[in-house]
């Protein structure tokens, strides 16, 4: 294991981008980390604000005692997910045997670095989730010590066996992927699973202890104070959190040991964390074991055919270019699985306006305290959801070190941005297309409603691709070795995904709008967005290749 | 063809770059660059080519301004960088198909070219293959036949024989020749001063980022024993 250290140290300088931000001399370079760096630290200290509500809440409500339990399981969860969808790229990389098997190293020292690399940002997820939760736990229920050394074992050992399954799904990927002969497609197909599979999962393990409780009695117009009606409330939300608890703790044994073992069973705590331990190594063996030759078969071979002349045709400069952008997406399996869940899940969510009858969700929302009309904002969420995410807000970063050939090249730079945004939109057109015919088919309304199905997620789609492309010329990044850093890490991602988040202001003022201005406030909704676009689009077209560099 | 006046670029925040930088490359002539590791050839190179912005002076290529007519001005050049890094995601005969489109190459011009320079260089087999699985020399190859098959009027090579064997050097010293006499000119940075001496017929010395010589390959290297020498010269002025 002696290489074990200098492998460790390599990871971690490469974690969350720290050496190169230290070290980088490039003002504009280090202007952009430092954006990325107080953007990731806005989303840390929002996540800890809403967590810590949420303690608070289920103290506050009676369900205190669960908080070590479910934050623990949350953190888990958090963690395996994230783990999930990088653990391939972290633990196989494609380079790795031209690159490390020459050295005098074993494939299991760059195994349990990797390994190692994988954990401490899961220990991160843990501190952000179980600091704050534990902190308001501790303050609330004023607990014994032996909580607290229970807490610092908990938050040090949960992520290690998520790590451990996560890294063991990696490896199930890796061979099935460098088995395949469509590698691109095979990983794009596993990705997708995982993401829809990690959405709709909880939806399944709640499905049987489902929260509910009825507000619409709590109107302004019910006659009582306000202070009657918040204690009102709170009465009711701990009778049904109590309920739910009890529930949960007689059907689910698990549920009972992991509570008692959360707030105070130090023993147990650390036996589990040992026991996690030990799947962790026997991991690290197993990936070191077949290191080089996955990643071997990972790799693209040269086969050499021998080739024919048979595929050379002139085609026109923004025929050429769009080809190339498709090319380019259609190989890279991380780009396309990170941009193509919105569109999927813009059908789906269309199937499910479709199967959701108007009766059920006045029904629903019957419960929110404030007048509603969920029916106004259906074009919103359909719009909302394809926007998570934009082809063009990578799509100049994609380009690293192949840039200098388009920048050499005899195009206008308009002609290149005009192409990164054809791309995109013919990629949504298909999704939108179909989207249209499920709501046409399904969704019962009124003219104008059918209007704003049909123009409302084509403003946005227009909407998404335009800003994704805006903020990855503000913030682009051509030095990168794998592709997840541009699409998944990059400033201009983080930027594109919250502008976009911003972007759903308009929905909820329509939602809330009295329903006279529906027609009025999705006219002002879709005409701001279009102005918007417009803009960003003028600025995109003035926006230099070497303005770039 | 290449006029270039004045020219400085300097990288943000730091003290390197180009500065005052004038040369005159005209038709027929293959101009040497050379210079030591940061010197500021690269940077040079992509300032000419377009790819980096300068911060004054002018570039000139065929009478016309590379900052305000940059399409234009790329359209007669072609450029070969230091490292072939190309898009990995196309096969060879992709790549190439691409860069005929962008410049406008017919169909059976594209296609005769690409059937003699691939010959040539070798690689016909291995047109249909995703470039990623090229070696170093291949993509080089593949680059260059990129920048010799829309027939520039200038061609600009940072470095070109880095990577390729031994025929095929020969063959792009031999293409360089056959073009100069069609009246293209030739402008390239490289480290084999043995090569510059005996293929080019001017030569420009960069230390600095500030040109020392450059003319006639005769007048600068006077009475000097080679190119060599006088580089190892401006080296030992260094220390």
């Amino acid at each position: 294991m002696s290489a074990f250290l200098p492998f460790i140290k390599l990871e971690l300088r490469n974690l969350f981008g720290i050496n190169v931000y230290r070290h980088t001399k490039n003002p504009a370079d280090k202007k952009r980390r430092t954006l990325l760096l107080g953007t990731i630290v806005l989303l840390i200290v929002m996540a800890v604000g809403y967590l810590t509500a949420g303690a608070y809440m289920c103290a506050k409500i009676g369900i205190g005692r669960f908080i070590p339990f479910f934050y623990t399981i949350a953190a888990a969860a958090i963690i395996l997910f994230l783990g999930i969808l990088k653990a391939r790229t972290c633990l196989y990389r494609e380079r790795d045997r031209e690159l490390l098997s020459s050295l005098p190293i074993r494939s299991l020292s760059v195994a349990s670095a990797r390994l190692v690399r994988m954990y401490i940002e899961g220990l991160a997820v843990a501190v952000v989730v179980l600091v704050p939760t534990l902190t308001v736990y501790a303050v609330w229920m004023k607990p014994g010590a032996s909580f607290y050394v229970c807490a610092v074992l908990t938050i040090l050992l949960v992520p290690i066996l998520p790590t451990a399954v996560a890294a063991w799904i990696g490896i199930l990927f890796a061979a099935v992927i460098s088995r395949m002969r469509h590698k691109v497609l095979a990983e794009v197909v596993l990705v997708v699973i995982v993401v829809i599979g990690g959405l709709l999962l909880p939806a399944v393990f709640t499905g049987g202890n489902a929260f509910s409780v009825n507000l619409s009695t709590l109107s302004e117009s019910s006659g009582k104070t306000k202070a009657e009606r918040d204690a009102e409330v709170m009465a009711k939300l701990s009778a049904e959190a109590g309920r739910v608890m009890d529930k949960m703790e007689s059907s689910m044994p698990v549920v009972k040991t992991g509570v008692k073992i959360a707030s105070k069973n130090v023993h147990a705590t650390l036996g589990i964390g040992l026991a996690s331990l030990v799947v962790l190594l026997l991991t690290a063996m197993v990936i070191g074991r077949n290191l080089f030759a996955i990643s071997g078969r990972l790799a693209p071979s040269s086969v050499h055919r021998e080739y024919r002349p048979s595929d050379i045709r002139q085609r026109s400069v923004m025929a050429s270019l769009v080809s190339m952008e498709a090319k380019r997406y259609t190989s890279i399996g991380i780009y396309i699985a990170n941009t193509i869940v919105g569109p999927v899940l813009m059908v789906g969510m269309a199937i499910c306006l479709g199967f959701i009858s108007s009766a059920k969700l006045a029904e629903k929302t019957k419960q929110i305290p404030i007048k509603v009309y969920p029916e106004a904002a259906f074009p919103f969420l359909i719009a909302m959801v394809v926007c998570v995410m934009s082809i063009t807000a990578s799509s100049v970063s994609i380009e690293g070190k192949n840039r200098w050939i388009p920048w050499s090249l005899p195009v206008a730079s308009e002609t290149i941005w005009d192409a990164k945004l054809l791309f995109n939109l013919l990629v949504l057109a298909p999704f939108y297309v179909i989207t249209e015919i499920i709501l046409l088919f399904t969704v019962r309304a009124d003219a104008a409603a059918r209007l704003w199905l049909l123009l409302i997620p084509l403003v946005y789609c227009t909407f998404s691709v335009v800003f994704g492309l805006w903020c990855n010329l503000k913030f682009p990044k051509f030095s990168w070795e794998n592709a997840t850093e541009v699409v998944k890490q990059s400033a201009a991602a983080g930027v594109s995904m919250l502008g976009l988040f911003a972007a759903a202001i308009p929905g909820l003022l329509v939602c809330v709008a009295p329903k006279r201005f529906t027609n009025l406030s999705c006219a002002l909704a879709a005409a701001v967005i279009v102005a918007v676009t417009a803009m960003l689009y003028r600025k995109i077209r003035r926006t230099k290749l070497t303005d770039l560099n | 063809m290449l006029v270039i006046k004045n020219l400085t670029k300097i990288y943000k925040g730091t003290t390197k770059g180009i500065t005052d930088i004038s040369l005159h490359i005209q038709p027929g002539d293959i101009y040497a660059f050379i210079g030591h590791n940061g010197a500021g050839k690269t940077t040079l190179l992509r300032a000419v080519t377009g790819i980096h912005a300068y911060d004054e002076g002018s570039v000139t290529i065929d009478g016309l301004d590379l900052a305000k007519e940059p399409v234009a001005v790329k359209q007669r050049i072609a450029y070969v960088p230091d490292n072939p890094d190309i898009y990995e995601f196309l096969t060879g005969i992709q790549y190439l198909n691409f860069i005929s489109d962008i410049y406008g190459v017919s169909t059976a011009d594209r296609e005769s070219r690409i059937a003699e320079y691939a010959k040539a260089f070798e690689i016909t087999d291995a047109l249909g293959d995703l470039v990623s699985g090229y070696s170093h020399g291949m993509k080089q190859k593949l680059v260059l036949i990129s920048a010799l098959i829309h027939e520039p009027k200038l061609l600009i090579m940072d470095e070109p024989f880095v990577g390729l064997d031994p025929k095929a050097a020969f063959l792009l010293k031999e293409y360089m020749r056959k073009m100069t006499e069609q009246g293209c000119a030739i402008f390239f940075s490289t480290h084999v001063l043995d090569v510059a001496e005996k293929l080019c017929n001017k030569v420009a010395i960069i230390k600095q980022g500030r040109l020392i010589a450059d003319g006639l390959m005769s007048e600068v290297v006077k009475d000097r024993e080679s190119l060599e020498s006088l580089f190892m010269e401006t080296a030992a002025d260094n220390q």
